[in-house]
């Protein structure tokens, strides 16, 4: 059974189209990256998931339930974790977990300690004194604690830093572990890679695919800089490398991941001294796959510029 | 203090001018406008129809709460008799004015996070607070001249319309003062305008108590207040007897006020790291309360904080009310025309107070059932609706700690005029009952509240305080005192209550409270049905 299961979800802010005929489905016990660039439309789609907004057209269900007619009924199921953590300013972060958890059905005294524990939370300061990072933890940790089937988690890791973001990944790999589902959500392609089954692309309103990671391997392409000792020659026949460019002992092109292995190798005989891979902003992607548009947009701002 | 830490008031001052373009002349023609219109509307009445209505205004505690003292001597004279009727309430809107302005222009450019950015750059440390009251300031003084153009444009003598006009502009100094400490004190701009409006109804109350214990003059025409009157701004205003006595040396009392305000105002911002305030916040427990872990729970918990900020000063004021109800007696006394009204007006006085004061109570119900949508608008409501609680269980618990806080402070009140007036037991229990029946005009209001939050969810702060400022402008007290029409005041709650015991009716009541059910309800439904507004 699809625990999430969206069909042509449409959704109308007044006459702004923010979602047209997106289709989601996850599988019991699966990890879904919802990726796409600020604006495109995750949190409106998680809310109407939620029955916090109505959708304008298309249906949404969870747990083969209506998340608008049967909200209450499903939010018994599952733990939300917002884009944007609110809190109140008076409550201390402690306080608020309890209550979360109590709202959700139950606390798990050990599992809360030892998850406050790990995510390094002082749990009696007030929650307006919480760094955003902070009210992430409160939130999650909150999630984590209870004994849920679902987890939507609205791009969870904006605000922790590295360690905290290696915390949160293994919470989430102990509610895989566990047979959760987890609906996690970012703007980062590095973020989902790491932990997601399958990843759906949204743009703008629409799903622009959807596929395990090795199905959309085309997605994770690397820039590579490198500097070596001897001139570096050979590099253009290599398949799957693009933009190259060669300037005497430097050299700077993009590869597929499962390319890599291949190239080191032959960079390895031209004595490398320096070397850095980074993957490709989300923007960068759009604008080599579906091309179109944003690279108009970026011709008319370097334009402008010049 | 050195030179730099004023450093860039003057960009901040423009800055301010340009984002208050449109508002500033708003607030100057208008207020200028309202009293031009009045003092047009006022030379209508009859030297025979202003006597009446100064008699009933002086026989009457309630009333005495809304109007300045007048002395005989004048009488049929429309300068004081406008001043005598229009006093308080200009001064209440020149306050609000005043405490806006500096409000906008620290606490809100600190949140928005303008002053931020800008102070680690240019501006010194003094510039954004330096910066506001000069705005402030200013803009009372054009508006003291505006407002006694406008009364000299209504025919009224330049002399006393310059002492009013002045008068009502120091007051909204003071006020600025006022606000330029409340902005340090709290922990957000929303904060602050709620601290400097309740100082705003305690310098109007205070004003009033003296009032209340002021002497009536033989014939029953005017009375003169009692010495409470000087501890409050709004006294001064009062006692400067425009159009009468022309008292000008009193201005010299707000300028004597004004300049520790300020230096406090000062010294506070040192104290405090932008963005926050001056007082800290402290850690609490580690684990939730039982007692917390429900919606009920939370809503109670969330609401408690404001209750109790409300209860102090009402029972504060019960007490001073019941302490003066046995005195008020004596301010009629040897009035031989109040001889026979003088035994209802002593017994009448605590209802009346308890209908005076549910009028104000009904703005605590505003503000709490206001929380909801600050639990939304940016707050943790998308949060916990998304646990398994109910949209209509949340607002429910929501709407009974409004309600029940509401009840709460009436009977206190209540209590509090029963014991300082040393009231017999049934006395005291025709006060608690008087005071559960003014509730039932609130529950008229606060459906109407709740229905415009379930409907309207963008613009129901602004249209709550429209509509119970509409509700008190036309209610009782003020209908008559604005000559509105009947039909206008016949629409607020307030005025199918009654005044007193024997002007209420079962069926009034309840007709209100079907009408605040029903209302209350549809804002449900509505709420239900409808996306959050986040
Ligand atoms: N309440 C709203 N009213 C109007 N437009 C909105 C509202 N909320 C979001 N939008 C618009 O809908 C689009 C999608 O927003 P959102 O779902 O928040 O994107 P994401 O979470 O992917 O960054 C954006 O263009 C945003 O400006
Ligand atoms: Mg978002």
């Amino acid at each position: 059974m699809n625990v999430v299961d969206v069909k042509n979800l449409t959704k109308y802010y007044g006459k702004f189209r923010a979602l047209n005929e997106v289709n989601l489905k996850i599988k019991q016990g699966e990890v879904l990256g919802f990726l796409g660039p600020n604006g495109a439309g995750k949190t409106t789609t998680i809310r109407i998931l939620l029955g916090l907004l109505r959708s304008s057209e298309g249906q949404a269900k969870l747990f083969g339930k209506d998340a608008w007619e049967d909200a209450v009924e499903i939010h018994r199921q599952l733990a939300y974790v917002p884009g944007d953590v609110h809190l109140w300013p008076n409550l201390t972060g402690g306080e608020v977990i309890d209550l979360f958890c109590k709202l959700r059905g139950g606390l798990d005294d050990i599992r809360r300690e030892k998850l406050i524990k790990r995510f390094d939370l002082d749990p009696t300061k007030k929650c307006k004194t919480y760094s955003k990072g902070n009210r992430q933890k409160v939130a999650l940790i909150a999630a984590f604690a209870s004994d849920v089937d679902l987890f939507i988690l609205d791009e969870p890791t904006s605000g922790l830093d590295p360690l905290m973001s290696a915390v949160f990944q293994d919470c989430v790999s102990k509610a895989k572990e566990d047979g959760k589902t987890v609906l996690m959500s970012s703007h980062i392609l590095a973020d989902v890679e790491k932990l997601c089954d399958r990843i759906s692309i949204i743009r703008k309103g629409e799903i622009a695919e959807t596929g395990t990671l090795s199905e959309l391997r085309h997605m994770t392409q690397m820039s590579i800089e490198v500097e070596t000792g001897k001139a570096i020659v050979g590099l253009e026949q290599i398949k799957g490398i693009d933009n190259l460019s060669v300037e005497g002992l430097k050299a700077r092109f993009e590869i597929n991941s499962d390319k890599i292995d291949e190239v080191m190798r032959h960079l390895a005989n031209f004595n490398i001294r320096f070397l850095t891979s980074t993957p490709p902003t989300l923007e960068e992607l759009f604008m080599r796959h579906y091309g179109d548009d944003l690279v108009d947009l970026n011709q008319a701002s370097e334009r402008s510029v010049s | 203090m050195k030179r730099n830490d004023f450093f860039g008031i003057k960009s901040l001052v423009g800055l301010a001018l340009r984002r208050d373009r449109l508002k500033l002349p708003l607030w100057l023609v208008g207020i200028s406008l309202m009293i031009l219109s009045i003092v047009h509307a006022y030379a209508e009445f009859s030297a025979q129809e202003m006597k009446d209505m100064i008699i009933m205004a002086a026989a009457n505690p309630g009333m005495r709460l809304f109007v300045a003292p007048i002395s005989m001597g004048v009488i049929g004279d429309i300068g004081t008799f406008f001043l005598f009727r229009m006093s308080f309430i200009i001064a209440i809107m020149v306050g609000i004015m005043s405490i806006q302005i500096v409000v906008r222009h620290t606490r809100h450019n600190e949140e928005t996070g303008c002053a931020e950015l800008l102070s680690s750059t240019v501006l010194g440390r003094y510039a954004s607070l330096t910066a506001a009251l000069i705005v402030a300031i200013c803009a009372n003084i054009i508006l003291s001249f505006m407002m006694a153009f406008a009364m000299i444009a209504g025919g009224l003598p330049a002399g006393g319309s310059f002492v009013a006009g002045f008068s009502f502009g120091a007051f909204g100094i003071i006020f600025a003062g006022i606000a330029a400490i409340c902005v340090q004190l709290s922990e957000n701009s929303r904060g602050s305008s709620g601290l400097a409006s309740m100082a705003l109804a305690f310098v109007f109350l205070i004003n009033a108590v003296g009032n209340i214990l002021g002497k009536v003059n033989a014939g029953g025409l005017g009375y003169e207040s009692a010495w409470p009157v000087w501890l409050s701004p709004l006294g001064w205003v009062q006692q400067m007897h425009a159009y009468d006595e022309n008292n000008w040396w009193i201005l010299i009392l707000f300028v004597v006020l004004l300049v520790p305000l300020v230096y406090s105002a000062f010294i506070l911002v040192n104290r405090r790291d932008i963005g926050r305030g001056i007082l800290a916040a402290k850690p609490g427990p580690g684990d939730a309360p039982k007692s917390l872990l429900s919606p009920l729970g939370l809503a109670w918990r969330l609401q408690r904080g404001a209750l109790l900020g409300w209860m102090i000063p009402i029972a504060l004021f019960a007490l001073i009310f019941g302490g003066a109800s046995q005195d008020f007696g004596e301010t009629i006394e040897g009035v031989e025309m109040f001889e026979q009204v003088l035994a209802a007006a002593a017994e009448n006085f605590g209802f009346m107070m308890i209908s005076v004061m549910s009028v104000i109570i009904s703005i605590y119900t505003m503000q709490s059932l206001l929380r909801k949508r600050t639990e939304e608008d940016g707050g943790p409501l998308e949060a916990v609706l998304a646990t398994p609680v109910k949209r209509s269980t949340w607002m429910a618990s929501h709407i009974i700690c409004s309600v029940v806080g509401t009840l709460i402070l009436l009977v206190i009140f209540a209590l509090g005029l029963a014991v300082a007036s040393e009231a017999t037991s049934s006395q005291t229990i025709a006060y608690i009952k008087m005071a559960l029946y003014q509730g039932s005009g609130i529950i008229a209001l606060a459906g109407c509240i709740i229905a415009v939050y379930g409907l309207l969810p963008r613009i129901s702060r602004t249209l709550s305080w429209v509509v119970v400022m509409f509700a008190m402008l036309a209610g009782p007290f003020f209908g008559a005192l604005l000559d509105l029409p009947e039909g206008l005041q016949e629409i607020s709650p307030f005025s199918h209550v009654g005044l007193v015991p024997a002007d209420i009716t079962a069926s009034g009541i309840i007709i209100l409270i079907i009408v605040g059910v029903l209302l209350g309800a549809i804002g449900m439904v509505s709420f239900n049905r409808r996306n959050l507004s986040l």
